[in-house]
């Protein structure tokens, strides 16, 4: 054969040429001889006709049939030799002639031969007239296999396999998805002409074709129910390659039936995506998946297939595939699976592992559930937050800094991002807690379980849990994040059965989802007994570069602090840097209840720790003050043991916190996404401070005492207190006990004292010791001389009050008197014309109350009561509002002096030069040490002091009483002479004293009345008499005066409105010790 | 010849939402099964036809009016001796029973 030398188009062009010509030549020749051949001696027989033998009539009828079946011959041999139009020809021919004749099944040969050669004939064409006319005869065609059909040779052979056959060409040929009634009326009829098929491989075959031409008409149930018949005919043959077959068939019906694997969703669901739809799309999907679960209603046939394939694949040996099918099984249907039957799939697991490599992978899931339970923020001690770098207070605002942890503002924020978020940081180990469930009757071992994480920048840890049967856990799955991007969790890999799998969370949220509209089987966790959980949506995480990291440790223990009510602490907090970079900003603040508890925190000293390199640590004092137990807490504490107590106190959200805010260097690091610069973000430390409150001192009442204790008239006192206050202390020292104890200068009188008792209980089980003290202003420098002043912080002792026990504290309330008596007090209760003493009209009455309120405040602030118990716990009572309501309703009569005072003392040569104000009104009555002698002339004088700034015109008389209370100046029984003198500052009347000696042992004096002065606004005057003591003894001088024309203030201050009343004002008594011989 | 026949009612996504076995023959797990993969067949000519015909006995449209609410759905009875007349007031019967229980 020569083939021209050219390219290769031309050289195919030749070579099909002579392959036509050699075809034609061999066609012509064929026909040549196909034409003359005689057949005259052949009898072309087909199995339908009788073999045995010919009879006579049955040979005269093959002779006149071999005509026509010769002639049909021929045209098969023209069709094959590629000749239509010839073919044609010859069937026309042995169709007349088989008509003629009734050989029905030739006749049907015939016409199937001549559609064949029509259709051959117009190759490409396709026109509704051929369509037709190919549908007309093929009917014909079935009509005559059926005709052909001899009862008597069915037991034998069967047109039966022709008649489907030309169905299912028929059905081929018209199998469109327009004339699906006919398609479908075709193959009904070819399934139910299977069930006349004596060979069980013919009805495979003829399934296999009925479910193709289902699938191709779209029906794909039908398909799948055809396909599982050829399936189970081939599970019938009980071979391996059958099994394989049956297996492969069944993987064919998984979609119909919805029980289809993973691995083919996945594939189908990649195909999909890179042809390149958009994310529309692949939400519908996610639809279309969640519906398709819920269409997954028809239980019994899927378990029935899934258990086909199950069986199909561990006879084809594809251990793969049946622990795919048993995990698929057991997964969906285990509600519907009987205990033994879940423990058979489970040994039908772990039996198909054993035949796999270890770390076989698989798409299918098998046990246990899993579901995300929550992603735990980070811990208040590594709190992150976000950074912002325009504002150096970066802090300001993102915690909360009130009371509450709800506000409705920054929850509106939250809503605001559909999407929580979370940050990791690189190497610092992060944990998500997810929920396995069990819902099956036997123990499940995972072997490892953890996150998987596609993204590639996570470490994560595995872990191995047991699941008993019908069982939920919560397990925490941990790992550290690797490098900086974001972090996708769509699942977790569970090793269990032998092979890897990965859960994903998303399809045990559509079965849950499933699950509470009824459209799925069960809930897996409630079922084992799980609660409901809210629907929990994994957050898009996104791992940052490091931070620093500073972790809080209270110096002496990390356990609460226990406190008594009112108790001051000093706590030390050391703050370490444990993360890899330093600290170069912080930031303390408090935040939580009872942040007044916190009294100071030392941030200047973390702020010159700054940077805090890692490893580095820096200790902050903070002074903490236990806050005041409601009456809530204090019965219940009262009514527990105090173990009890502080486990329910260290409990509460009660205790402050310290919010440290701290970043690292502001580096400027590219987002590998964006592009744009990020800044690190700072962190949040906080640092609880736990207190425990227990019960402390409690007070049960405050009430005010008023108490009197005589004076002793002196002489030389005062002087020494103004040189020397240590030889005051010794003089004081010098007296009794009780003088000591209640501060009062013996020599000073304390006639209408007033004391304010406080009764405290002691409820606990320690013992406090109770220290008051009274600040005193130090207003001027004098002041600070004064033997009351020394008094006020070193003299009182302590009172201890024993577990159960209560106590009375006395405070006195002398130093309190203000040193003026003032209109602007009586305000309220005077006239309003009336108040034109001293003060102008334009202070308005409010301005004056609250210049009382404050005054009073300032009484009140002033009376500190500190306990101390053990050695490390000391704190302060807080009884303000105790002391107010004790102090109401007499508040007046502590504050205000009275307008008058009055003192004695005796006129020696030490005491000539008294005269300064503050001295004579605080120490108004020295005293000699020693004592006044009998029968001696003792001159004394009296000093009245006007407190108010109005000059006050009065009569003043002096009596002096002896121990038994009696009057000793007037009467016939008097012991003491009394002279008047005249004062040096005043002219007031003068009477020169009597003697009268009317009885011996006493001189009678005339009594000093009547003395009528006036004394100038804030000034004192000096009235001196002498007094002759006749008989030794304690006698006590009582100065009175009787106020002429007293105006408004006075009034008030006596509480009286009748202007025509008199008031009389009175001194204390002094007392006189008189010694010497009767 | 006992007969058989296997009823259901399935709901719009061709969820089974009631399922009958009736008939006098004996039960059998396998008959049930093939019974219901039968029904699950039919499903995908019953779905063309019922918006091709409504000469069939499966009433599937119902017209909505106020009282009623309308949840589409399918009858299907799948029975082995012939009997159009007595399906076919047993289907009348099951939708008359199913707008009753539907509209309460």
């Amino acid at each position: 054969m020569l083939f021209p030398p050219a390219d290769r188009e031309t050289q195919e062009l030749h070579l099909q040429t002579m392959m036509q010509d050699i075809a034609a030549g061999l066609l012509m020749e064929f026909e040549k001889w196909v034409l003359q051949a005689e057949s005259t001696g052949t009898i072309l027989k087909t199995p339908l006709d009788s073999q045995s033998s010919l009879s006579s009539e049955e040979v005269i009828k093959a002779k006149k049939r071999r005509l026509g079946r010769a002639q049909k011959t021929i045209g098969d041999y023209c069709l094959l030799a590629g000749s239509p139009v010839d073919a044609n020809a010859h069937y026309t021919t042995a169709l007349e002639l088989s008509r003629l004749t009734g050989d029905f099944f030739w006749l049907a040969g015939a016409l199937e031969g001549s559609v064949c050669a029509l259709l051959i004939d117009r190759m490409g064409q396709r026109d509704p007239v051929l369509e037709d006319e190919v549908r007309y005869r093929y009917h014909s065609v079935i009509l005559h296999y059926r005709k052909s059909f001899i009862q008597e040779n069915a037991q034998r052979v069967s047109p039966i396999t022709f008649e489907l056959e030309a169905t299912l060409k028929l059905a081929r040929f018209l199998c469109r998805r327009e004339l699906s009634k006919e398609v479908v009326e075709l193959l009904t009829a070819a399934a139910d002409g299977a069930k006349s098929l004596i060979d069980a491989s013919d009805r495979l075959i003829l399934y296999v074709e009925i479910a193709r031409l289902y699938g191709s008409l779209g029906y794909e149930r039908k398909a799948a129910f055809f396909s599982r018949q050829v399936a189970q005919l081939y599970l019938q043959q009980e071979n391996r390659l059958a099994a394989i077959s049956a297996m492969q068939v069944l993987a064919l019906t998984t979609k119909a039936y919805r029980v289809q694997s993973a691995a083919s969703v996945a594939k189908g669901s990649i195909a999909k995506k890179e042809t390149g739809l958009g994310h529309s799309d692949g939400t519908k999907m996610l639809l279309q998946s969640v519906v398709s679960l819920f269409e997954s209603q028809w239980s019994t046939l899927q378990m029935v297939v899934l258990r086909e394939i199950l069986l199909s694949s561990a006879r084809a040996g594809d251990p793969l595939a049946a622990w795919s099918a048993a995990a698929r099984l057991l997964r969906s249907y285990y509600p519907l699976i009987t205990p033994a039957g879940q423990n058979g799939l489970a040994s039908a697991l772990s039996n198909s592992a054993d035949r796999l490599p270890s770390g076989t992978r698989c798409a299918d899931p098998a046990l246990p559930f899993i579901r995300v339970h929550s992603f735990p923020a980070h811990p208040s001690q590594m709190d992150i937050v976000k950074r912002n770098t325009a504002r150096e207070d970066w802090w300001a605002g993102s915690a909360p800094s009130g009371p509450f942890i709800y506000t409705p503002f920054i929850k509106e924020e939250q809503n605001n991002n559909s999407k929580q978020e979370l940050i990791w940081v690189v190497g610092e180990p992060v944990q998500v807690l997810v929920e396995l469930a069990n819902p099956c009757g036997f123990d499940l071992r995972v072997d490892s379980i953890y996150t998987s994480v596609h993204s590639g920048n996570f470490d994560p840890f595995p872990v191995t849990v047991n699941l008993p049967p019908n069982s939920s856990k919560v397990i925490t799955l941990s790992g550290i994040p690797t490098s900086v991007g974001p972090v996708t969790i769509p699942g977790c890999t569970v090793h269990c059965f032998g092979v890897i799998t990965e859960h994903l969370f998303r399809d045990v949220d559509n079965l849950l989802l499933g699950a509470t509209q009824g459209l799925v089987l069960s809930d897996p966790f409630r079922c084992c007994g799980s609660g409901k959980l809210r629907n929990v949506s994994v957050p898009s995480i996104s791992v940052v570069a490091p931070l620093p990291l500073l972790v809080s440790r209270v110096v002496g223990g990390d356990g609460a602090i226990i406190l008594h009510e009112g108790e001051i602490r000093d706590v030390r907090i050391s703050l370490a840097n444990a993360g890899t970079v330093p600290v170069e900003q912080a930031h303390i603040s408090l935040s939580g209840k009872n942040q007044d508890s916190v009294l100071s925190f030392a941030s200047e000293t973390l702020k010159s720790a700054l940077p805090l390199k890692p490893g580095a640590e820096v200790t902050i004092p903070v002074t903490l003050k236990a806050w005041r137990l409601s009456l809530v807490d204090a019965d219940t504490a009262s009514g527990k043991s105090s173990s009890g107590t502080v486990v329910r106190h260290s409990k509460d959200g009660n205790s402050p916190a310290l919010f440290i805010h701290y970043s690292g260097p502001l580096t400027n690091s590219k987002d590998p996404q964006t592009n744009e610069s990020v800044v690190p973000p700072g962190r949040r430390l906080a640092v609880p401070l736990q207190m425990c409150v227990l019960q402390g001192l409690s007070l049960v009442k405050a009430r005010l005492l008023s108490m009197e204790i005589p004076a002793h008239v002196g002489q030389n006192l005062p002087k020494l207190v103004r040189v020397d206050n240590s030889s005051s202390e010794e003089a004081i020292n010098s007296n009794n006990k009780m003088d000591k104890l209640v501060k009062i200068d013996p020599f000073r009188g304390s006639w209408g004292l007033r004391f304010l008792e406080l009764e405290l209980t002691n409820p606990t089980d320690v013992v406090f010791d109770i220290s008051v003290s009274v600040q005193l202003e130090n207003s001027s420098k004098e002041d600070n001389l004064c033997v009351d002043q020394d008094a006020v912080d070193c003299g009182y002792p302590k009172t201890r009050i024993d577990r159960d026990c209560s106590a009375r504290v006395l405070i006195p309330l002398e130093h309190f008197k203000l040193p003026v008596l003032d209109a602007s007090f009586f305000v309220k209760e005077d006239q309003p014309d009336g108040v034109t003493s001293g003060r102008s009209s334009s202070f308005s009455e409010k301005n004056t109350k609250a210049e009382l309120n404050a005054s009073i405040r300032n009484l009140i602030s002033r009376i500190k009561v500190r306990w101390q118990s053990g050695r490390n716990s000391s704190g302060e009572l807080n009884i303000k509002d105790a002391i107010q309501a004790a102090l109401q309703t007499s508040v007046m009569d502590v504050l205000l002096p009275d307008p008058l005072t009055f003192g004695f003392r005796l006129l020696g040569s030490s005491s000539e030069d008294i005269g300064s104000f503050e001295e004579s009104t605080k120490v108004r009555s020295p005293a000699p040490k020693g004592s006044v002698v009998a029968h001696d002339i003792t001159p004394m004088e009296v000093v009245v002091r006007n407190n108010t700034k109005d000059r006050i015109k009065m009569s003043l008389s002096i009596t002096c009483r002896d121990v038994a209370g009696e009057n000793c100046v007037d009467g016939a029984k008097a012991t003491v002479l009394l002279s008047g003198a005249v004062s040096p500052i005043t002219l007031s009347s003068v009477k020169l004293f009597d003697l009268v000696s009317s009885e011996p042992q006493t001189l009678l004096a005339r009594v000093l009345s009547g003395i009528t002065m006036e004394v100038p606004p804030l000034q004192e005057i000096k009235h001196s008499f002498s007094l002759y003591f006749l008989v030794p003894g304690e006698y006590t001088l009582v100065a009175a005066a009787m106020i002429d024309d007293a105006n408004d203030i006075l009034r008030a201050r006596a509480r009286t409105d009748s202007p025509d009343e008199a008031i009389l004002c009175r001194g204390p008594p002094y007392h006189v010790r008189v010694v010497g011989t009767a | 010849m006992a007969t058989t026949a296997c009823f259901i009612i399935v709901s719009r996504n061709d969820i089974p939402i009631y399922e009958a076995e009736v008939g006098s023959a004996p039960k059998r797990e396998d008959a049930a099964q093939l019974h219901q993969f039968v029904l699950h067949a039919a499903l995908d000519i019953v779905q063309d036809l019922a918006w091709t015909t409504s000469a069939i006995h499966l009433i599937y449209s119902i017209p909505p009016n106020d009282s009623v609410l309308f949840i589409p759905c399918r009858f299907m009875l799948l029975h082995d001796s012939r009997n159009d007349d007595g399906i076919k007031s047993f289907f009348q019967e099951v939708h008359e029973l199913y707008i009753k229980v539907d509209s309460i």
